[in-house]
């Protein structure tokens, strides 16, 4: 990570208009990208409302709820990522890192092995998430090691848990419509996604991100010791509770439209620190715009580079390995 | 604000590691804790603003127990700034600063123009506005050490609490941070601090608090401690008590083991 060190943008304001065009920008262009080839012109005649015919709805209608779910689920990804890391005080954790993906994924498919609606997947997979960060963090208090590493060995050792209960569930799932869809939360992937989840996971992620918003500057207390932030004004164990409520809240979401979809909530918190520095207020719209354009560009990779589509979650997981080796080779301050 | 301390008693779970602690401390009294390391004085600073709960005794300002404050009213009387540490992340000496505004802005607040120029009035004040962009991980410990100071102030709370605040910091340094905390007495601030090193410049009604291996306090004026010679008693190994007065008048005070 020396590239980025002192690389830091004086005008961001400038950079939030840039990233905010290029957003734009891609999201029209994503509709290019698929199956069914769109050119420009197609593209064009489809935002002006000329699609008269059907399968253009069609296209419409699957093609335009991918790119907005690729876009939220990068974008929750990212500030999940961003807040744990300032909540817990330890820039190497993200949602996978510390098993919320996981108990998130096994909320999912227990409620899919009850067979239960939609609702219920949600909030199952929101109950798996908060389980799994809470043990972690209560288990990581009891582990030898110096704290930063003590919360990763407890992710792990929660998320490998969950994993394995997940599993279990797999192995009791019906062959014919049970398992795949279990199997479609693991392995991380956009293709079953239509409108209708989007428009069911939005009100969620909007929660998460208003409570993430209205707590934007005392995340920068968060991420002091206990006693500095007591000595400021702030009840760290309440403020606490909302905001790991909220960023649980962004990635089980995440998961339910997505499936497990690691690495992002690590990657671009990081990417964004190095350019705006870590003052939340800066942080949390850059981190937005640039988790939601990664996750988008992914997709519409993975949409386009192979005659059969590749899982999303493998894709990013082939970016996002090497990139953590970058984060933890020597060299690197703090 | 008199900032009043009644027989504290503390500690971590059955062990009580702050046995008996008494003092008073007046607005603009500058007062240095000393006393052997275990001695309690990090535990006696985290019970001070509230943070680690006291098995008994008072902890007044101005007569009023300061578990009636809520924890933004008492941030807006007392000030902490804890020993040397490293931050999770690499915040500019500005986004540190504004830090302590929190405790006069909403809840769900961020902090205005209004509060930025508090902050950069303070660096003025200091002498570190050239600071203000600068990484806080950068700085020297001294320039650190202002950094935390200056956001100390920007809480408007009269009574600043440090902790070794000299410790690790080369004559430069000391010389810097010294030098600002005296001025802060000066202007009606009180501070409590506690150092290991020697004390400089310290002003005719400094006092001492000391904390003896056992968690009990002894407070007084910085002339009585030094003639009745009692600083050797709260470390328990000989000590030879050196004081100067410089050509400006300045006296200062230091401790050799012998």
């Amino acid at each position: 990570m020396k590239i980025f060190e002192n690389s830091r943008l004086k005008n961001i304001r400038a950079l939030k208009i840039i990233l905010l065009f290029s957003s734009i920008l891609l999201i029209i262009l994503s509709f290019g990208f698929g199956y069914y080839k769109m050119n420009l012109a197609d593209i064009y005649n489809l935002l002006r409302g000329n699609a008269a015919e059907s399968n253009f709805a069609i296209i419409l209608n699957l093609r335009l709820a991918r790119i907005i779910a690729a876009y939220l689920i990068g974008a929750s990804l990212s500030v999940s990522g961003a807040v744990y890391q300032g909540a817990l005080k330890n820039p190497l954790v993200s949602p996978d890192i510390l098993g919320v993906a996981s108990g998130a994924g096994m909320g999912a498919s227990a409620a899919i092995l009850l067979n239960l609606s939609d609702v219920y997947i949600q909030l199952f997979a929101f109950a798996g998430g908060i389980l799994a960060v809470s043990l972690a963090y209560l288990i990581s208090r009891n582990v030898q090691f110096d704290r930063r590493v003590s919360l990763i060995l407890s992710g792990m050792l929660i998320g490998s848990l969950a994993f394995s209960v997940t599993s279990l569930f797999k192995y009791f799932a019906d062959t014919q419509s049970q398992l795949p869809e279990m199997t479609h939360w693991l392995m991380g992937s956009l293709s079953k996604v239509n409108m209708d989840s989007v428009l069911f996971a939005l009100p969620f992620m909007a929660t998460g991100f208003i409570i993430i918003f209205l707590l934007r500057f005392r995340l920068n207390i968060l991420s002091l010791s206990d006693v500095e932030a007591k000595s400021l004004g702030v009840n760290t164990k309440r403020t606490m509770v909302y905001v790991i409520t909220a960023s649980t809240l962004l990635c089980s979401s995440a998961v339910c439209m997505g499936g497990l979809i690691g690495w992002i909530g690590l990657m671009i918190p990081h990417i964004t620190r190095a350019l705006v520095g870590p003052q939340y207020k800066k942080l949390l719209p850059v981190t937005i715009m640039l988790g939601g354009m990664f996750l988008l560009i992914m997709d519409d990779i993975v949409r386009s580079a192979a005659v059969v589509e590749i899982p999303i979650g493998l894709a990013v997981s082939f970016i996002g390995a090497p990139f953590f080796y970058m984060l933890i080779k020597k060299g690197k301050k703090n | 604000m008199k900032f009043r301390i009644k027989n504290l008693r503390g500690g971590y779970g059955e062990k009580i590691v702050v046995n008996d602690v008494s003092f008073t401390a007046n607005e603009g009294e500058m007062i240095y804790v000393l006393g052997p390391n275990g001695g309690g004085k990090t535990t006696m600073f985290d019970m001070l603003i509230g943070f680690k709960r006291r098995f008994s005794g008072d902890i007044l300002l101005d007569n009023q127990d300061i578990d009636s404050f809520t924890d933004i009213e008492l941030a807006r009387h007392i000030a902490y700034i804890p020993q040397q540490h490293v931050p999770a992340f690499n915040y500019t000496v500005e986004d540190v600063i504004i830090m302590g505004r929190t405790c006069h802005i909403g809840k769900f607040a961020s902090p205005k123009k209004k509060d930025y120029a508090i902050v950069a009035e303070t660096m003025k004040m200091l002498g570190i506005e050239r600071l203000a962009k600068r990484e806080y991980m950068e700085l020297s410990g001294g320039e650190r050490q202002l950094t935390l100071i200056a956001r100390a102030l920007c809480q408007k709370a009269g009574i600043i609490l440090m902790d070794e605040p000299l410790t690790g910091l080369d004559f430069n340094n000391k010389a810097m941070v010294t030098k600002a905390m005296n001025q802060l007495t000066e202007s009606g601030y009180t501070i409590i601090m506690s150092t290991h090193n020697a004390i400089n410049n310290y002003s005719e009604n400094a006092k001492i608090l000391l904390i003896d291996m056992n968690g009990r306090s002894i407070f007084g004026n910085i002339g009585e401690m030094i003639t009745e010679n009692i600083i050797q008693r709260a470390y328990e190994v000989p000590l030879q008590t050196i004081c100067t007065t410089d050509e400006n008048g300045g006296r200062h005070l230091m401790c050799l083991p012998i």
